[in-house]
């Protein structure tokens, strides 16, 4: 309702002429909508399918995912009317030029939105009414969430061959809201002071406990094979 | 000669250090540097001589030495004195508003010496402590001149400069950078460690005691040398034989911190720290579970001490020195960690010792609890206590109970059921216990035998009279009873479990039954009835065919014959209790994360904001009484209740944590 509300608006303190070029976008959207929906009201992972192969991106693409965002989409693979017309606005896209929004997109700068979206990710991530996410999913959106526009933690890499390879077997089956909030500040910690600094006894949620466990053991193994 | 040459040496060093106090410009470095050589080389030389007769071409130094290390710092020491004396008169004599003004200088020319001097004296310092700590000299004077500096400098500070807090810190910092750098310092803490293993070198500890008191860095070397120490010593003193004896293992254990105690106590005037220390070392000790060797059993500190408790409270103690042993028990449990766990082995050993009536003395197990209530809390022992205080009332209730059957009877003239009735009415007894304090295991249903049943029935009646709204669960594998035989010549008394009573009160009506009949009539699960069957047959009161199958016959043993005229067929059976203990401790494990999440939500719910340290901090101290819980495990449930919406991260800070109503 937001977009149509806005649109509302405008419409009324705007002359004739162009408040029909306002309908006009409106109308255009929605036909592009309804190329993709079933009902007119819901975009599903086949609509959602066709127009990743109509725009030529993959569907687990970054650009996707930042569409999804721009959408601000509740639903992983599913998009309402409303969230639709809320990311063409938000990128300015007036009619169904998809070389255009494949530009946007593409161009689009995500940095003023970097906690945003973060948070957003973990949210979009639960499926099936899910309270938390599996760590699989978790680490497929870390990685594409670190792919473009928001820089790359130096530990990334680390950190997710450290929950893929549970060496120690004592990686949980899902990753709490609060340990993936918690991550950018843990890696911007690290990033500052080395693995050395961290203490175990502050707030840090626990599976960085034994993240930073495991890494300082491997630095000590290197450091004394290579004395 | 070495007279004259000692005097010599000793002259120049006065006069060089006063040319180094009395130059005009400390900044000058290049007089200050000149001095500095020369008192540098004075003391090489000096030792050198003394050691290797090496000669120099500025002074002659004989074989013999002339001046020995010692000789320098009794010098040097005596010329720091006279100083400082000197520094002290004349602050009494300078007004208070000038005081701070001349600290101030003189703090600053006397830090600048000390460098210096320390600078000069280095070489000596290097070698000739190192030689001295090799010879095993008693005391160093090193560490008595430098604490007396320390004393001396942090006295004046705090004197005069009581409002600059931070400037002490600073001066103490400072000076233990000028005075133990890393090499001298390191020298000492090993000549330390040697003392502290050696336990008869203990009155030398005694003496440097004093001095290294004031010196922060070294008293906390030192600390950890006696921490360690204890452990180590009693870690050794524990053989293997002792495991398997509670009595003997808690009385060593607690020698063993007799002896240390006594000894910090002596060594180091009952300081504080030190006694934290002994009492670090000790507790890390104590609560290592040991393990035997040879038998590979693993034991906790909690079930020893609670075996302890239970041999003493069944068996006494020797010329009533209860008091003494109560002692012990308190000394041992206030290290304990794992309080909980302890609890649970009590309250089953207590339970054994109530119900089988094994107990020495009331008084010695009300005396304990309070001892234990004392020090943890109501709550810790208000399940002992309630047990105890059922047992007080069932006698109570027991007498009640045989009055009322008497009234109800008195006016029954028939003599004969009055003379059965009255053996049976004094011969019934019963105790009623609090179901949550006791944590009995529920018995499976078992069809009583009529004559049972009338009693049981009745005395329920007058129960539930009285206390409206309970429930009664006979407890058939605590209860007992007496059987007569009257088949055989001699009449014998039998004391017997209810489910040997069963079994045996079924031959009154057939003289032979199969095992399947037994079970229909009693409905003793099976895998128990076959126990109680062997039992039986090896008493010889029954006879089967062997082996014992469920088609098997049982008859009684009409040829019956024994010597004793009671028998006691009421035997445990022994191989259960093994299984019991670890379940123990699991159990109280299990029961600690629902501890530390109510201790979470209890305090949380109270501050409503906290940060994340304190209130782990607040857990540890509810829970210390109880175990000491793990803070990783509290992290962790922190998390689980942050998950459960409980708790909320502060968004801007992770460290505060928010309680959600």
């Amino acid at each position: 309702t937001l977009s149509s509300s806005d649109t509302k608006q405008t419409s009324s303190s705007l002359l004739s002429s162009s408040s029909n070029s306002t309908s006009n976008i409106i109308d255009r959207r929605f036909q592009l909508f309804k190329k993709y929906s079933d009902d007119d009201e819901l975009m599903s992972v086949d609509g959602i399918l066709r127009l990743c192969n109509d725009l030529s991106l993959e569907p687990d693409s970054y650009e996707v995912l930042l569409f999804c965002f721009v959408c601000r989409a509740k639903q992983m693979y599913s998009l309402t009317k409303d969230e639709f017309f809320l990311g063409l606005k938000t990128l300015g896209i007036h009619g169904d030029n998809f070389s255009e929004l494949r530009t946007r997109l593409f161009n689009y700068n995500i940095v003023s939105y970097e906690n945003e979206f973060y948070n957003w990710t973990y949210h979009y991530g639960l499926v099936d009414g899910q309270r938390c996410l599996t760590t699989q999913n978790a680490i497929s959106l870390w990685r594409l969430f670190y792919l473009k526009g928001i820089e790359r933690p130096k530990i990334l890499d680390q950190w997710l061959n450290y929950l893929e390879q549970d060496i120690n077997n004592e990686i949980p089956k899902t990753i709490t809201c609060d340990t993936w909030t918690i991550f950018p500040q843990f890696e911007k910690f690290i990033e500052l002071n080395g693995y050395g600094a961290y203490d175990d006894n502050e707030a840090w949620p626990c599976l960085f406990d034994g993240f930073v466990e495991h890494q300082l053991e491997q630095q000590q193994q290197k450091n004394s094979s290579s004395n | 000669m070495p007279k004259n040459n000692q005097s010599a040496i000793l002259n120049k060093t006065t006069e060089l250090i006063d040319k180094i106090f009395n130059l005009d410009n400390i900044y000058d470095s290049d007089k200050v540097s000149l001095t500095y050589m020369e008192l540098y080389t004075l003391t090489f030389d000096c030792f050198n001589g003394n050691t290797y007769a090496y000669s120099t071409n500025r002074l002659r130094v004989p074989k013999e030495p002339a001046v020995t290390g010692e000789d320098l710092y009794v010098h040097l020491e005596n010329y720091l004195r006279n100083k400082l004396d000197n520094v002290s008169k004349d602050i009494d004599n300078i007004s208070n508003e000038n005081i701070l003004q001349y600290y101030k200088e003189l703090h600053y020319n006397y830090k600048r010496l000390f460098k210096v001097l320390n600078g000069s004296y280095s070489y000596l310092s290097r070698r000739w402590i190192q030689h001295e700590l090799d010879s095993g000299r008693r005391d160093v004077y090193k560490i008595d001149v430098v604490a007396e500096y320390f004393t001396y400098e942090i006295n004046q500070a705090k004197t005069y400069l009581p409002e600059e807090k931070s400037t002490l810190t600073t001066l103490i910092v400072l000076l233990e950078t000028i005075f133990l750098p890393t090499d001298i310092f390191n020298i000492i803490v090993g000549r330390l460690q040697l003392l502290v293993s050696d336990e008869n070198k203990h009155q030398e500890l005694a003496v440097l005691f004093e001095p290294i008191h004031q010196l922060t860095k070294l008293k906390n070397e030192l600390l950890k040398l006696i921490e360690t120490h204890v452990y180590q010593k009693a870690i050794e003193s524990i053989t293997d034989d002792l495991i398997n004896n509670p009595l003997f293992y808690i009385e060593t254990i607690v020698n063993i911190h007799g002896k240390y105690q006594k000894l910090i106590q002596e060594t180091f005037v009952g300081d504080q720290h030190f006694v934290a220390s002994f009492d670090k070392g000790y507790a890390k000790f104590a609560n290592q579970n040991p393990v035997s060797k040879t038998t590979g059993i693993t034991m906790t500190l909690a079930e020893i001490l609670a075996r302890y408790c239970d041999t003493l409270l069944r068996k006494g103690c020797e010329n009533d020195d209860w008091n003494e042993k109560l002692n012990i028990i308190m000394i041992i449990f206030n290290y304990l960690n794992d309080k909980d766990v302890f609890m649970k082995f009590y309250q089953k050993m207590l339970r054994k010792r109530l119900i089988d009536q094994l107990s020495v003395s009331d008084s010695y197990e009300e005396t304990l609890i309070s001892e234990f209530k004392k020090k943890c809390g109501y709550e810790y022992t208000s399940k002992l206590e309630q047990m105890i205080k059922d047992i007080h009332l069932s006698d109570d209730l027991t007498n009640e109970y045989r009055t009322y059957q008497e009234d109800i009877h008195g006016n029954e003239t028939s003599k004969i059921y009055s003379n059965n009735f009255l053996e049976e009415n004094n011969f019934f007894s019963v105790v009623v216990l609090t179901s949550n304090s006791w944590l009995f295991s529920h018995p499976s249903d078992i069809i009583l035998p009529i004559e049972f049943k009338t009693i049981y029935d009745n005395f329920t009646t007058f129960y539930l009279s009285k206390h409206t709204g309970r429930k009664l669960i006979l407890l058939h594998q605590y209860s007992k009873g007496e059987l007569q035989i009257n088949f055989t010549t001699k009449k014998y008394r039998l004391q017997v479990s209810t489910y040997q009573m069963l079994i045996l009160l079924l031959f009154n009506q057939e003289l032979i039954w199969t095992v399947e009949q037994i079970q229909d009539k009693t409905q003793i699960r099976s895998e128990l009835l076959f126990e109680i069957l062997l039992g039986l047959l090896k008493s010889k009161l029954l006879i089967a065919d062997d082996p014992l199958t469920l088609n098997s016959r049982i008859k009684l043993a009409e040829n019956f014959i024994s010597d004793k005229t009671r028998l006691n067929l009421n035997l445990p059976s022994k191989p259960n209790e093994q299984k019991d203990q670890s379940h123990l401790v699991t159990a109280a494990v299990d029961e600690r994360q629902m501890v530390i999440q109510a201790a979470l939500v209890r305090i949380m719910k109270k501050e409503r904001t906290l940060k994340h340290s304190l209130l782990i901090q607040q857990v540890i101290q509810q829970l210390t009484s109880n175990f000491k819980p793990d803070i990783s495990l509290i992290k962790k449930y922190i998390e689980i209740l942050i998950e459960k919406e409980y708790f909320q991260r502060d968004s801007n800070d992770k460290d505060t944590l928010h309680y959600l109503a």
